[in-house]
């Protein structure tokens, strides 16, 4: 090798003072010459490349964060939280929009169709999406990192409430949106004190039993007692036939209220059952 | 950590018989055949599974009370016997997560944290790659990293060598040595060399109740004087099988002309709670 890099051009080098193809040549030289690398090394500030490396450390070791994530943290929510929902959202995506679209085909069916049954339908079936997304929250048939998360300190409450929001909080505006597009007013919301009170109450369960039976078990309830009121609803009207079905009540709106209260009320008293498994 | 009368049941069966189990500094291994109660008992140890009856202290803590469950599950390290991962994440998010669950929260404390593991793994060069392209040995890796996360002072792995290749074994054994030097380690195996190679102490489980606690050289003296060498297998010996040499090894009373050897930690297993021991219906 004939040429090397003198002290001037280091100097230069050093205060970033050479033009850029000056600074690409003493680099390029460097990576091939060891006595010119040894000068650079000695001019180093160790402080300064220390500082360099960490930040390369930093940026290598930390995961990417997924569109998910992401926005969840746009939104305020912090980076433990976010992760923990956006793991959840990975596994059930899917599910929770194959809900959606199967209601959608339910309002199309409300609105071309029967309007009484149509409603009927769709207020019968609503309630069963977050209630669903409870059973598949969190459990070990649900969540491959069980068993770690339930030895871990984490309290294993705080992880199923926020993998129920995760699946409930996208699916209940997306019911909402679709109860728009029903020519029944208010009515079309029936479904949601319902909804939110059997997930609370399925939670509430979840603290005696698994999850999906807690789940399994409230919504065969509702479909009986959907399919036993509505058997004997009168049908003159869209309406008149909704309200044969007792839950669509203004009465039975109150009970399920007070179940969701309840029900939140028995989770955090009974939260620590969540960190055992069954 | 102490583990006095457990018992756990599910619905008829009784999976642990009032087992006792006590574990130090160390490495304690736990050697059983398959439904003998191993991961049962490791799971009621990590704190996942409530015992139906019995006694459990960890550092001197009862996790039967919430506070103290949580303060044991902080000192813990878990790796499960199957280990689940979100395929999608890769080796480094899986970790990330996991000292998430761990309440390793600031972001500075989990990266070291996480580097640190991945390092004494030896998965450095895998961090970036999605679990689902990991080989099998490499998925036992991060799941023997993940619960080396916040340098636990328990560390409990069921089946941790299971589908890992001689070099991964041996490397294992070498990062749980070094992790129990000082602290205390319980795995449970069905390699009786792992055993003889890491363990100080060894408890076998067999249909739910510990059958032997004492070190590896114990156990293999359960046989001595029992294990034979030779050229054709006998009839009259509880145990025998044909070795690569040719010869065959026998366990039992002394066969005709057979030649008396050493046994090891495998022969004194085997007589305790193999076919044999059921044939013979006689207490080792």
């Amino acid at each position: 090798m004939t040429w090397h890099v003198d002290t001037t051009q280091l100097d230069r080098y050093e205060s970033d003072a050479l033009p850029p193809s000056g600074m690409a040549s003493v680099e390029m030289h460097v990576t091939s010459c060891e006595s010119c690398r040894g000068q650079v090394a000695g001019r180093a500030d160790d402080a300064a490349r220390a500082r360099v490396k960490q930040a390369l450390d930093e940026r290598l070791d930390t995961p990417p964060a997924g569109r998910t994530e992401r926005l969840l943290r746009l939104v305020g929510l912090g980076e433990a939280d976010a992760r923990i929902v956006g793991a959840t959202l990975s596994l059930n995506w899917s599910w929770i929009a194959a809900c959606i679209l199967s209601l959608a085909f339910v309002v199309l069916a409300a609105t071309v169709g029967s309007r009484g049954a149509g409603l009927a339908a769709f207020l019968v079936a609503a309630p069963l999406v977050p209630l669903v997304g409870v059973a598949v929250a969190y459990g070990p048939r649900v969540d491959p990192t069980f068993e770690i998360a339930t030895a871990a300190t984490l309290p294993g409450a705080r992880i199923v409430m926020l993998r129920t929001i995760a699946v409930t909080a996208p699916a209940i505006p997306a019911i909402a949106a679709l109860s728009v597009f029903l020519p029944a007013g208010p009515l079309a919301f029936a479904w949601l004190l319902p909804a939110l009170g059997l997930a609370a109450a399925s939670l509430a369960l979840g603290t005696l039993m698994d999850l999906p039976k807690a789940a399994a078990g409230l919504s065969t309830l509702w479909l009986l007692g959907a399919g036993m009121d509505l058997a004997d609803a009168p049908r003159t009207s869209a309406e008149g036939f909704v309200r044969g079905f007792a839950a669509f009540h203004p009465s039975g709106q109150l009970l399920f209220a007070s179940l969701g209260a309840v029900s939140l009320l028995l989770v955090a008293l009974r939260r620590a059952e969540f960190e055992i498994a069954r | 950590m102490v583990a006095e009368g457990v018992v756990k049941r599910y619905r008829s069966t009784t999976v642990l018989d009032h087992v006792d189990l006590r574990a130090g500094q160390g490495i304690t291994g736990l050697l059983g055949p398959n439904g003998a109660g191993k991961t049962t008992l490791l799971r009621t140890i990590a704190t996942v599974l409530r015992p139906d009856e019995g006694r459990i202290r960890a550092f001197g803590l009862d996790p039967g009370d919430a506070a103290q469950r949580r303060e044991i599950r902080r000192r813990l390290g878990y790796q499960p016997q199957e280990p689940g991962f979100f395929q999608s994440f890769t080796v480094l998010a899986f970790l990330d997560y996991v000292a998430i669950l761990k309440e390793l929260s600031g972001r500075e404390e989990r990266r070291r944290e996480v580097r640190r593991v991945i390092d004494l793994v030896d998965l450095g060069a895998v961090a970036n790659r999605k679990i689902r392209k990991l080989s099998g040995g490499m998925r036992r890796r991060v799941a023997l990293a993940q619960a080396l996360l916040g340098g636990p002072q328990l560390l409990i792995l069921d089946e941790p060598t299971a589908g890992l290749d001689p070099e991964q074994r041996l490397r294992f054994r070498e990062v749980v040595s070094q992790v129990a030097a000082e602290q205390t380690v319980i795995l449970s195996t069905h390699q009786t060399d792992d055993v003889a190679a890491v363990c100080d102490r060894v408890v076998v489980l067999h249909e739910g109740r510990a059958r032997f606690e004492g070190t590896p050289v114990e156990l293999g003296d359960l046989a001595a004087g029992r294990v034979w060498l030779a050229d054709r297998p006998d009839a009259s010996a509880r145990l025998s099988w044909r070795m690569g040499t040719g010869r065959h090894r026998l366990l039992g009373d002394p066969p005709a002309g057979a030649e008396l050897v050493s046994p090891t930690i495998e022969d004194g297993y085997l007589l305790l709670v193999g076919h044999a021991a059921n044939l013979a219906e006689e207490p080792v």
